[in-house]
Order: structure tokens, then C-alpha cells, then sequence
């Protein structure tokens, strides 16, 4: 990542208090800044006045103060406003203003952005999403026009947020699909994209962009689930050599253990000991094992056993 | 442990961190579960001072029926999603489906209550002591080994030639230059490339990543790849430098140039036309025919002129054709696997 302050995407001076967008409903809601209720029910997508643009919008935040570039970031979020163009903080926002990577870590109960996702999606496939099924592919729809590299066009434009697997465009009903190589990516697209257009001076056009159903073409059916299958094995082979490190690890402690044992220095090491060597130690969050979790929670509710018994003591 | 929901969350020891006294706050029936939709005890909490809160997202029997942590909703066991997880235990044959659960409301908090009523009555002896949980993970993980050393990498089935007609060719190949070059065409409008014989994973990333590789800059405006007709384009920012793409590319003969990405093998030419064709499904089926029938044609086109040319010198080289089989991901992993 270059190292240059994040470009402020819009001077806060210019936004008027009472500011909403183009009336497309009867009722203003302020809270998600959209309009409901009227005839098509605030359904209908309003050109968005503003746009990101990575390529001279990201740089660090103070949220970088945290994420070192090149390390695994766990704990930071997307700026949702970023996403949509209008992020007024600039290098003061904490949230990160940059493209979401390999090197982020979403927890999956949220997206990017750090909002909570739900277990199924909403009955139109807008919205957050589901962290019950991994989605990595968009539905684009109200085109103005299916008129001339319309593929290339869309390929373009979505492949401005993040690296583009496939595209699908099919003219006879308007409509495409975009699919990501990361699933924080494609939401990071679904944001971005959301009321643009594909070419900038058509203001009339204002893409809507959904989640997008399983493809119900056997060859992308069968892929789908070959990749999914693809991905369950590389976390098995990942969830195996973690524990032949630990294998090993348990079995040169014990080397050590044997060399030092009039030393009588590790009591700790001794005491995690397995008693089945041969077969596996406890795999790594081991809390439903231990019940440490409770048992942490019931030294709270007596803080003087606590620091009677110690931490290891089971109380009850 | 006794089932009791309001005195203790099920979390997993990532969820709570390493400090053994945390500071936890308890809301009776504060939200909705995420899974069953049945108002829940949510207890919330932050692992270091100034931190996010977490909380919990389900309720405890939800998460006992799936053997999750009601924060982070992985597995408890092993710490992945439960998707994967189900995933792996299909795989393993330890269970056929993807457990789905009912979708509608009201049979979800039936299901629930159902599953309370259980794990209740069950009381202490239905939950199962920790040796047990133990001795399940390890018999999990020794089938789970065995299923990622049988697993072999499925071939790619080609589907079905499309039988094309004469008049079908001739038509659906005005558009796409099968015989075409890398010798820069007359129309300076043309700024693209056509790309044809990819299989049916290559992503337009890779391509694109190629052709930015080649270049030493990001001039690859867009790639859009037809997978069902095995064609593409390329498009770069303007003629200069697809011009420069094109000399980088070109070397012997006129035919269009062999280019392998990521283990898959293509031919790449100028555009014929400025704008790009579309097809239909049977269409794209069709000119997929046709693209088979080009790559076979070029592979044995060149098979002869490397012959030709080294007929004098030395025994002919054998020519690079398509890769045959993808190296297999796991065949390395067999000696580290002895557990």
C-alpha cells in the first residue's frame, strides 16, 4: 500500500444540514437516508451524486495506525462512506479508506463494512446479506441501454473494486452478473456501485445492485460446488498442519522435558501434557474441552474464590 | 455445565481473549436469534478497554444444536464456519446433507423450542463430558486426513460438440477473427485483443494481471471472457499501447499466438472490429465447436513447421501443447499427513 493521507472525498463545508436525496418516495427516513412509502415504495434508484474512485481516493486513515501494511488486519473496517464516494473525514475517518484485500480478516457475522449480516437474505436479495452462504457473485440491473461492448463496459466498471472473475451480461433481459474472486470485495461493489452509471456523463442511468441467486445452469452449478469443495479441503489441510505443528511441538517439549526433569522448571509444560500422545493434543480453541469460558464466568460471580482457588480450579 | 441460558454465554476462548476476569453485561431476552428468531439473553462484552463490544448473536440452544460459538458462530471443535464444517462432514461421510433447517418462521421456533425441551430434559448426561467431545474431534480429524488423501482433483469434462452447419460457420465467424494476427490492422480504432481456447475457470483477473505484467503498466482497460463460447476480448486504453502489446507478443509465424495463463492455454490476435458480438446460448455453443476445432488445427499447423525448421538441424522439439492434467494440490501433502 502506498503511504500517502486519504483524499478527502468531500469538502464538509458544501453539504447543507438538511441534505437528502432526490425524492424517489413519500416518506424520508433519516435514519437510512432513503425514501419509503409513494407508489414505488422508495424502489426506485436515484443517480448517486457521488462516486469512489480508489485510484485517488485510498490512503492510510488513523484506522492505519493500527494495520501495519503487510500484516493480517483482524480488527479494522471498510469506511462505508468511502465505498459510496462521500466520506467527509477524509484522513481523519476511522475506518480504513482502501479496497478490501487477501490481508483482511472479516469475522463472517459481518461484512466489510463491520455490519451485522443475517442468517437468510432479505426477501428481494438487497441489503447486507446471509453469513450462511458465501456470495461472491452481484445481479446488476436497471441498464440504460444493452447498446455496444456493454461486457466490456461492465467489466470496466466493476473491475474498478476489486478483481473480477467472470462476467455475464444478458442483453434480452437487461441484466448481469458479476462475480469476485473475495466475497469482501463484492460487497465492497455492491456499495460502490449502487445508483452509478457506466458511462459518467449518463446521469439518467442508476444501476441496482442485489445478491444473486444460486445459477441454476448445471456447468455453473457444478463449479460452485467443486470450488466449495475446493475451499472446504484447503481449510481440512490447514486444520491438519496446525496439528501436526502441535504434535510436534507437544513432542519436543517432552524431549525437553526429559532432558531437564531434575530442573523441575516446568510444571506448566507437564501439566498440559496429553495423555494420549499417540493420537492427537486438543485441537486449538479448546474451550468447549476445558470449559475455561464457564468456568471464568463463575470465578467472576465470586470474585474471593477467584483469587482463592485460582484460575485452573474447577469450583463446582 | 447445567442448561441454563440466563447464567453463562457458550463463547469460544478467541471470542473472550486471554484475560481471565472480563466484565460482562446480561440483557434478558435483548434481541432476537439470529438463527431460530426466539428472543434471547444477550451478553456483551469487550475483550480489551476501548474495544468493540461482541455479543452474543444466538441463543444457547441454537448454539448447541450446531456446536457453535453463540459470538463468532464457528465451530467450537475446530474453529471454522459451520458451512465449511458441514461441508467436511459430508465429505467425510459422517453426515449426506447440508443441514439446512426449516426456512420458514414459525417451524424454525417450533424446531427450537423442540430441541430446548431436549437438551432439558436430557439434563446433565445429555451434554457430553469433554473425553467424549475429545475422542468425536480426533475420529473427525483421522477420517477428515483420509478423505484430503483420497481426494483427487476431478477432471475437466469437456460437454458436447455442437453440430454447426456451413452457413452457421460463416456467419458466426464474420465476427470473430479465428484466422486473425498480431500484425496491426488497418481500422486504428481497434484497440483490442481476441482471445479464444481458455477452459472454463479462467478468470478475467488472471488475464487482465497478464497482459498488465507484459505491459509494466495498468493500461488493460477492461476483459470480458465468453466461457460457454471458450472466446474473449482484451481491451487496452488506447492503440499505442495495444500496438506495444502486440509486438511484445509477436514472434514466428502468422498464426494467432500461443499464450498460456495459469495453466491454461489460448491463442491471442487483434480484434476484428471495434465492437464486440454477443451470442446466444446455442450460439456461443456452436463457435465453442469451432474454437476446438481452431486449437487443433494450430497445434498441428505448428507441430509441422517446428518440423520443418529443425528437419536439418537437429530431431524435432516436441511441441508445447496444452497442459495435460492440473498438478494435483495434495500429492505433496501425503508425507506430512501421518498422524
Amino acid at each position: 500500500m502506498s503511504r500517502r493521507p486519504a483524499r478527502l472525498q468531500l469538502d464538509p463545508d458544501t453539504v447543507a444540514v438538511d441534505s437528502k436525496p432526490p425524492q424517489t418516495g413519500e416518506v424520508f427516513n433519516l435514519w437510512y437516508s432513503r425514501w419509503t412509502g409513494g407508489e414505488f415504495n422508495g424502489r426506485t434508484v436515484a443517480h448517486s451524486a457521488h462516486r469512489c474512485h480508489p485510484a485517488k481516493d485510498s490512503g492510510y486513515t488513523k484506522a492505519d495506525k493500527d494495520v501495519k501494511p503487510g500484516s493480517v488486519n483482524r480488527d479494522k473496517f471498510i469506511c462505508l462512506y468511502f465505498a459510496r464516494g462521500y466520506c467527509t473525514n477524509g484522513r481523519k475517518c476511522q475506518y480504513l479508506h482502501r479496497l478490501p484485500t487477501d490481508m483482511d480478516f472479516f469475522p463472517h457475522t459481518v461484512d466489510c463494512f463491520g455490519r451485522e449480516r443475517f442468517a437468510d437474505y432479505r426477501d428481494d436479495m438487497t441489503g447486507v446479506g446471509s453469513f450462511n452462504k458465501v456470495n461472491k457473485t452481484l445481479f446488476v440491473e436497471k441498464f440504460h441501454s444493452m447498446d455496444g461492448n456493454i461486457e466490456m463496459l461492465v467489466n470496466k466498471n466493476f473491475g474498478e473494486y476489486g478483481q473480477v472473475e467472470r462476467t455475464r451480461v444478458v442483453k434480452s433481459k437487461s441484466i448481469a452478473f458479476v462475480t469476485y474472486r473475495l466475497e469482501s470485495q463484492a460487497q465492497f461493489a455492491k456499495e460502490a456501485m449502487y445508483g452509478q452509471s457506466l458511462l459518467k456523463e449518463n446521469v439518467q442511468e442508476a444501476l441496482n445492485i442485489k445478491w444473486a441467486n444460486e445459477d441454476p445452469d448445471p456447468v455453473a452449478r457444478k463449479r460452485n460446488r467443486e470450488d466449495e469443495e475446493q475451499t472446504a479441503l484447503e481449510t481440512a489441510t490447514k486444520l491438519l498442519k496446525k496439528m501436526e505443528e502441535k504434535i510436534q511441538r507437544v513432542k519436543q517439549r517432552e524431549e525437553e522435558g526429559q532432558h531437564e526433569e531434575e530442573e523441575e522448571e516446568q510444571e506448566e509444560e507437564q501439566e498440559e501434557e496429553p495423555q494420549t500422545i499417540k493420537t492427537l493434543p486438543a485441537p486449538q480453541p479448546s474451550s468447549i474441552f476445558a470449559n475455561k469460558s464457564l468456568d471464568a464466568i463463575k470465578l467472576l460471580q465470586k470474585p474471593k474464590l477467584a483469587s482463592k482457588l485460582g484460575y485452573d480450579s474447577d469450583s463446582d | 455445565m447445567s442448561y441454563n441460558d440466563d447464567e453463562t454465554p457458550a463463547v469460544c476462548e478467541a471470542c473472550l481473549g486471554s484475560n481471565p476476569y472480563i466484565e460482562m453485561s446480561r440483557e434478558k431476552k435483548g434481541a432476537e436469534c439470529k438463527l431460530c428468531t426466539r428472543p434471547f439473553t444477550v451478553f456483551r462484552w469487550s475483550v480489551k478497554k476501548g474495544d468493540r463490544f461482541k455479543k452474543t448473536l444466538c441463543c444457547l440452544t441454537c448454539a448447541r444444536a450446531k456446536n457453535c460459538c453463540q459470538s463468532c458462530m464457528l465451530d467450537l471443535t475446530f474453529g471454522i464456519d459451520l458451512r465449511t464444517r458441514d461441508q467436511l462432514l459430508k465429505l467425510t461421510e459422517q453426515s449426506n446433507v447440508l443441514d439446512l433447517g426449516p426456512a420458514n418462521q414459525m417451524s424454525k421456533i417450533y424446531a427450537a423450542t423442540q430441541l430446548e425441551k431436549k437438551f432439558k430434559s436430557g439434563g446433565q448426561d445429555s451434554i457430553e463430558s469433554v473425553e467424549q467431545k475429545r475422542q468425536n474431534a480426533y475420529k473427525m480429524l483421522d477420517s477428515l486426513s483420509n478423505a484430503v488423501k483420497n481426494k483427487k482433483i476431478a477432471k475437466e469434462t469437456e460437454p458436447e460438440d455442437e453440430k454447426v452447419s456451413k452457413e452457421e460457420l460463416i456467419k458466426l465467424c464474420k465476427h470473430l477473427p479465428f484466422n486473425g494476427t498480431l500484425d496491426p490492422p488497418k481500422s486504428s480504432k481497434i484497440k483490442s485483443f481476441f482471445l479464444f481456447g481458455f477452459g472454463e475457470k479462467l478468470a478475467e483477473y488472471r488475464v487482465q494481471s497478464y497482459f498488465e505484467d507484459l505491459l509494466g503498466d495498468k493500461k488493460v482497460d477492461a476483459v470480458s471472457l465468453n466461457h460457454r463460447g471458450r472466446f474473449g476480448f482484451v481491451e487496452f486504453s488506447s492503440r499505442t499501447v495495444a500496438e506495444r502489446a502486440a509486438t511484445l507478443l509477436a514472434d514466428g509465424p502468422k498464426t494467432p499466438r500461443l499464450v498460456v495463463i495459469d495453466t491454461d492455454a489460448l491463442r491471442v490476435c487483434w480484434a476484428g472490429k471495434s465492437t464486440t458480438p454477443s451470442f446466444s446460448i446455442s450460439e456461443a455453443a456452436q463457435v465453442r465447436t469451432i474454437v476446438k476445432r481452431q486449437m487443433i488445427k494450430y497445434a498441428g499447423k505448428e507441430q509441422q513447421g517446428h518440423k520443418r525448421v529443425h528437419d536439418t538441424a537437429e530431431q524435432p522439439e516436441p511441441k508445447k501443447q496444452k497442459p495435460e492434467t492440473k498438478p494435483s494440490k495434495y500429492s505433496s501433502l501425503g508425507q506430512d499427513l501421518e498422524i
